[in-house]
């Protein structure tokens, strides 16, 4: 854990996790009381006199406590407090507005000491496109926090943050977020944003969707009394519903989540709220609602993803993406259809594999998998547009898995394993217990089961470990971004003004400066290697060229342009690019050589023409 | 069929003006009206006849001109389902579109009027205002694309080296070099049978090539390229979602980008109630019919028809060309065009037509009032014996054969050069050969539409020769054959507004069958003789549909669902609807029947019966009552 006393700061860190029709103003009070005490904390920290750190946590002005998580609101709050206590490296801007008015936030965090966040290679990351996969905000929430918090404590950290830009957007869903915290919902809702949609195509919108019937403040799930019943109640367990193998008969049918038929035409929750999906509205093959469910009207009909596209394209340094979900502890990458496969050519797939691999190290459980082989087909996913069509070496994290609950590193085998684990390690919370109710529909049925906190996200005493792994590998990835540095520069002269210039730039990261899949398709723009004068001086470039190897006898020349070289494929990821430059000039020019990449931050370098030093 | 008592006599008219083009015709847009002029004469008739146009404001353009469109049709009338769309101008090169559809819009409220009484056509007749306002400014760089600024070369700035008028002539032509000098290559020779065409040489009968072909211009930008990073843009329909060419050229950064394409599809999108579309502009759907072969990548979705629509599009076809007699098209790629979406993602009949394909010469000898002779051929019948080189979905297999300016920009006239490898100078592929040697008899013909070739002294090239088909000429017709071109659109038109789906809808009947008890049936019948929408959304159900709901009390309900959604009722066939309810005499019973439509245009009709004590009743609407 993280910050000094902030398990008595936070007594609502259990209260949070079932916050129920009944306790809910109380649990904003409380989270009310909670930010108060923050501030306080804040100013402690801030103050003049603070006692040298004996401990290996960082020492942060905001304290945030990461076994819990947080609404709309108080995550808002959060990020506002974080901006005002770094001033240095912290901005937030409103991209724009959700459907129902509230900001879509973007934290930027940039050192401009260290030059404008447009000069260096920057990651995208987001989380909540699901507004219920809702430890993907917290995570990026922390992300920002560890990376504040350790700049000038944490050298790595510092060096990460001096040469890289981040752009955070912890929330694309703002107002499914602050639904799903508000009203009951089930570990499944909101998927959707809220957007009103006809699902059923009935001519009527959002007309019937899931109803609190026990009013539990969660969506659970109904069963029938059914005379030819599938199921019987476990009689050392009643809570445990057990098949019965025909031809026996059980007592009870499974009848879906909780909800009755709102609009009377014979279906339960076949239209609520919203009804779409934000991660199959981006405009890689895209596909109509038709062929992929939830597609939308169009490609970024929605304002949330129209206005993270824009600000996307407006970021040609950005060079990787990460964007939270959960679950099933998944490091992914596309393609989420078979037929895009070609879109991620052989030397991407390299970047892909060794950055997956490193992960699986990293996060206990995850797997490194793609998306349509080992998930399922996706038509118009997010970082497969990152990917495939702006050439951004990208993944999404499916955070949490019920692997992590029991010891034996399995999904537990069956229910009564399940409710172990939740007895004695929850003490039982996450489940409500079974009410009897006339259903207006289906007749007497049994409602209850999990929470909305019941699967998908952890319990809050592992959410910390969640981020900081889902972080630390994320920040792994963001470390192999290219950086790019003058090796060897070499002046030869070959006749009385005639001079041979050898030049040698090198990626020392992973990721390549132009990705195979930005290089094929000619996204963006191809590096360039310019050569000039310095001022005052006189000098030609007569030829340039391409060497296979530092000291290659022959170059192969380009047939245009030799002082302004366009490079589509850039600097490869831990490779070099060698360049010659036959150059007509006197002794003792000098002049400026540079690099510019649009995923890398510039180099520059003057040179004199002049024989080498031995 | 009834005659084309519309399209004759202004044909005859145009067709004994025709010649007279031979003298004049210094700009192929003489007698165009502009952009502004054009939003005038759409404003002065939704204002002068306000009771059967109204002006819809779509959305603005780049450069905040405002799009405008037209709903015909009786005000105030609530019959809006189903409607019919026209489009055009989604290409600032084609002209002929919006002059058409403004014809046909007025030519439908001056002499149809009483076919406005019980239909609904939204009219959309210029898109890409921008680029037909600059286009009209400038006839000879002629600009088919919206103005978003894109940086063509990748050099980091945008638009900053277009073709240049080198001869003078205000026109933005071909040069073609002569041997020129490394790394350029020649690649044509001279072509034998028409010394001012040039085809690509033949190595293997021994020829040489000497010539190679480039856009008329400089290296504005001093990058050792010619001509390579012209004005704009996005060219608006390849910015649509049914096989959008993501990354290809003009495509876009993403479906929908630009604000001409969103107004036009939200207008569509807020508009269900729309079944049958037709485009006017580059593609063409209607003298080469799509197949219902082939799948786009996604294999569930088709390339250009479901095999279930393709008679229906057939048929239209050849009523198009008996109407208009337009012989042959030259189509262009539908991946992300407009009416390619309006079929494929919003189930609707989509059609597309040039309005004007390459005239037929007339033998020295005929008589000069051959309808067919300026307007495209025979009028009937002659598209079966002489089919287009390159139409329709033809084009996709050889976009460098296509013979129409389509993925040129600004001073775009050549043949669609190959885009994925477009050589460092922007050399210019010859079209199909054949077909430049028709337009240049038509352009001799004409008196206009070819400049010979005309040698100047070129800044870094040296000699070169400037020349070739005046831009905007194979796209254009001559502006006195206007009139009868939207007059045989119209024609059209009325046509298709006699085809109509529509719904004849019975019921319902109640009939008591027990104590307590009734039976409770509608019918609803396609009385028109198209399809309610097409079979691909009716099967897959994203066409809107027209819903049926019980009004009975949920616990009523014996037997049935209680919602029925109706798509794609065929010509000629009708769906039955039945329930079981339980009631009591005298209580009110029946269906509410939810036509589709934006929020504006969507209606709900309550169709109830008191139930008899005893055998049956019917509803009747008020009208029938």
């Amino acid at each position: 854990m993280t910050v000094t006393g902030s398990s008595t700061a936070c007594p609502s860190g259990q209260a949070a996790s079932t916050p129920g029709r009944g306790n809910r103003s109380a649990t904003r009070r409380s989270a009310h009381a909670w930010v108060v005490a923050l501030l306080l904390l804040a100013a402690a920290a801030l103050s003049p006199v603070r006692p040298a750190s004996a401990q290996q946590q960082l020492d942060s002005r905001v304290p945030i406590a990461f076994n819990r998580f947080y609404d709309f609101d108080e995550f808002v709050a959060l990020l506002r407090r974080l901006v005002d206590a770094y001033p240095e490296l912290l901005t937030m801007e409103s991209l724009g507005k959700s459907v129902h008015g509230r900001d879509i936030w973007l934290v930027t965090l940039n050192n401009p000491a260290t030059g404008p966040d447009g000069a260096k290679p920057a990651m995208y990351i987001d989380g909540s496109i699901h507004a219920n996969e809702v430890q993907a905000s917290e995570t990026v929430l922390y992300s920002i926090w560890y990376l504040v918090s350790a700049y000038g404590a944490v050298p790595s950290i510092t060096r990460l943050v001096d040469s890289t830009a981040f752009y955070f957007i912890p929330i694309v869903s703002p107002d499914a977020r602050q639904d799903w915290f508000d009203a009951p919902h089930s570990p499944n809702t909101n998927r959707t944003g809220l957007a009103p949609f006809d699902n059923d195509g009935d001519g009527l919108i959002d007309e019937d969707g899931p109803d609190d019937l026990d009013g539990d403040g969660h969506i659970g799930v109904m069963w029938r009394k059914d005379a030819n019943g599938t199921h019987r109640r476990d009689p050392d367990d009643p809570r445990i519903f057990v098949r019965v193998e025909p031809p026996a008969k059980g007592d009870w049918t499974f009848a879906g989540t909780e909800g009755i038929d709102n609009d009377g035409d014979g279906l339960i929750n076949e239209d609520g709220p919203g009804g779409y999906d934000m991660n199959r509205n981006w405009p890689a093959d895209w596909q109509p609602n038709w062929v992929q469910s939830g597609a939308g009207e169009h490609p970024l009909c929605y304002p949330e993803t129209r206005v993270i596209a824009e600000f996307i394209l407006s970021k040609p340094n950005i060079a990787a993406g990460q964007a939270y979900h959960n679950t099933g502890a998944m490091i992914l990458r596309g393609p989420g259809a078979p037929y895009r496969a070609s879109a991620y050519p052989r030397a991407d797939l390299a970047v892909y594999e060794a950055l997956g691999r490193a992960g699986e190290e990293m996060l206990p459980f995850y797997r490194y998998l793609v998306t349509h082989v080992d998930l399922y087909v996706v038509h118009g996913g997010f970082k497969n547009w990152l990917s495939e069509g702006l050439g951004i070496i990208s993944f999404t994290n499916e955070l949490w898995t019920d692997r992590r609950i029991l010891q034996t590193g399995e999904n537990p085998a069956d229910d009564k394993a399940r409710f172990r684990w939740r007895d004695r390690m929850l003490f039982g919370q996450t489940f409500t217990d079974w009410t009897e109710l006339e259903h207006p529909d289906l007749g007497t049925v049994l409602v209850g089961g999990g929470t909305k906190w019941s699967s998908r996200s952890p319990p809050p005493f592992m959410l910390e470990e969640e981020c900081h792994r889902n972080f630390a590998f994320t920040m792994f990835h963001a470390a192999e971004m290219p950086r790019l540095a003058w090796q060897r520069v070499e002046a030869t002269r070959l006749g009385e003004r005639l001079w041979q210039l050898d030049v040698e730039v090198e990626n020392s990261s992973l990721i390549p400066t132009r990705t195979a899949r930005a290089a094929e398709k000619r996204i963006g723009l191809p590096d360039r290697l310019t050569i000039e004068p310095a001022q005052g001086g006189a000098a030609r470039v007569v030829a340039s060229g391409a060497l296979a190897r530092w000291g290659d006898r022959l170059m192969t020349a380009v047939d245009r342009r030799p002082e302004l070289v366009q490079l589509e494929s850039g600097v490869p990821g831990r490779g070099r690019v060698t360049w010659r430059f036959i150059i007509e000039g006197d002794a003792g020019t000098e002049l400026l050589l540079g690099y510019r990449a649009e995923k890398a931050a510039d180099l520059d370098r003057s040179v004199t023409l002049d024989e080498p030093r031995p | 069929m009834p005659p084309l008592s519309a399209a004759r006599a202004p044909l005859a008219a145009a067709a004994a003006i025709a010649p007279v083009l031979v003298a004049v015709a210094s700009s192929p847009l003489d007698g165009y009206i502009d952009a502004s002029a054009l939003d005038a004469r759409i404003s002065s008739l939704a204002s002068e006849r306000s009771d059967l146009v109204e002006l819809i404001r779509i959305g603005e353009t780049r450069e905040g001109r405002r799009i405008a469109a037209l709903r015909l049709g009786r005000n105030g009338d609530s019959a809006r389902f189903p409607a019919l769309l026209l489009v055009s101008g989604l290409d600032g090169t084609h002209l002929v579109g919006p002059e058409v559809a403004l014809r046909v819009a007025e030519g439908l409220v001056r002499d149809h009027p009483a076919l406005l009484e019980d239909a609904v056509i939204y009219v959309v007749p210029a898109v890409n205002l921008d680029a037909i306002a600059r286009t009209h400014a400038n006839p000879g760089a002629p600009v088919s694309r919206n103005l978003r600024p894109i940086d063509d070369d990748r050099d980091g700035v945008a638009d900053e080296d277009g073709p240049d008028d080198l001869d003078g002539n205000g026109i933005i032509t071909l040069m073609r070099v002569r041997d020129p000098a490394p790394p350029e290559r020649a690649t044509l020779v001279v072509d034998p049978e028409e010394p001012r065409l040039l085809r690509p040489a033949d190595p293997l009968k021994g020829e040489r090539p000497i010539y190679r072909l480039l856009i008329e211009g400089i290296d504005g930008d001093g990058d050792g390229l010619l001509s390579e990073d012209p004005i704009g843009g996005v060219d608006l329909d390849r910015n649509f979602m049914h096989r959008w060419p993501e990354l290809e050229d003009g495509a876009g950064p993403y479906p929908l980008s630009e604000p001409e394409s969103l107004a036009l599809a939200r207008f569509v999108i807020d508009r269900p109630e729309i079944v049958l579309g037709l485009t006017w502009g580059r593609h063409d759907t209607l003298i080469a019919v799509p197949d219902g072969r082939g799948t786009d990548v996604n294999p569930r979705v088709p390339a250009a028809l479901d095999p279930a629509d393709v008679a229906t599009h057939a048929a239209l076809a050849t009523l198009y060309r008996d109407t208009t007699g337009q012989a042959r098209a030259a189509g262009a790629d539908s991946a992300g065009a407009f009416h390619a979406w309006l079929y494929a993602q919003r189930g609707a009949i989509s059609l597309a037509s040039t309005i004007w394909g390459r005239p037929d010469v007339p033998a020295p000898d005929a008589p000069e009032a051959q309808p067919a002779d300026f307007a495209g051929g025979p009028v009937r019948g002659a598209d079966a014996a002489q089919p287009p080189t390159t139409s329709g979905e033809a084009a996709e297999a050889t976009p460098s054969a296509a013979p129409e300016p389509r993925r040129r920009r600004g001073g775009g006239p050549p043949p669609g050069a190959p885009r994925t490898a477009r050589p460092p100078s922007g050399e210019i592929a010859t079209g199909d050969l054949a077909e430049d040697r028709a337009w240049l008899a038509w352009a001799d013909h004409a008196g206009t539409g070819f400049v010979s070739w005309t040698p100047i002294e070129h800044p870094t090239l040296g000699p070169v020769e400037v020349g070739g088909f005046m831009p905007l000429f194979r796209i254009t017709p001559p502006a006195s054959e206007l009139d009868a071109l939207a007059a045989r659109q119209l024609a059209f038109v009325v046509e298709l507004l006699g085809r109509m789906p529509r719904l004849a809808i019975e019921g319902p009947d109640v009939e008591r069958i027990g104590e307590g008890v009734y039976s409770v049936r509608m019918t609803i019948a396609n009385e028109g003789r198209l399809p309610l929408g097409s079979a691909l959304g009716a099967r897959e159900q994203f066409s809107s549909p027209l819903v049926v709901r019980l009004s009975a009390p949920a616990k009523a309900g014996i037997s049935g669902q209680r919602v029925r959604r109706i798509r794609g009722l065929a010509p000629g066939s009708s769906e039955r609807l039945e329930w079981i309810v339980r009631g009591t005499p005298g209580e009110r019973i029946g269906t509410i029947v939810l036509h589709p439509g934006g929020e504006a245009g969507r209606r709900e009709e309550l169709r109830e019966v008191v139930l008899p004590s005893s055998g049956s009743a019917r509803f009747e609407s008020e009208q029938a009552r």
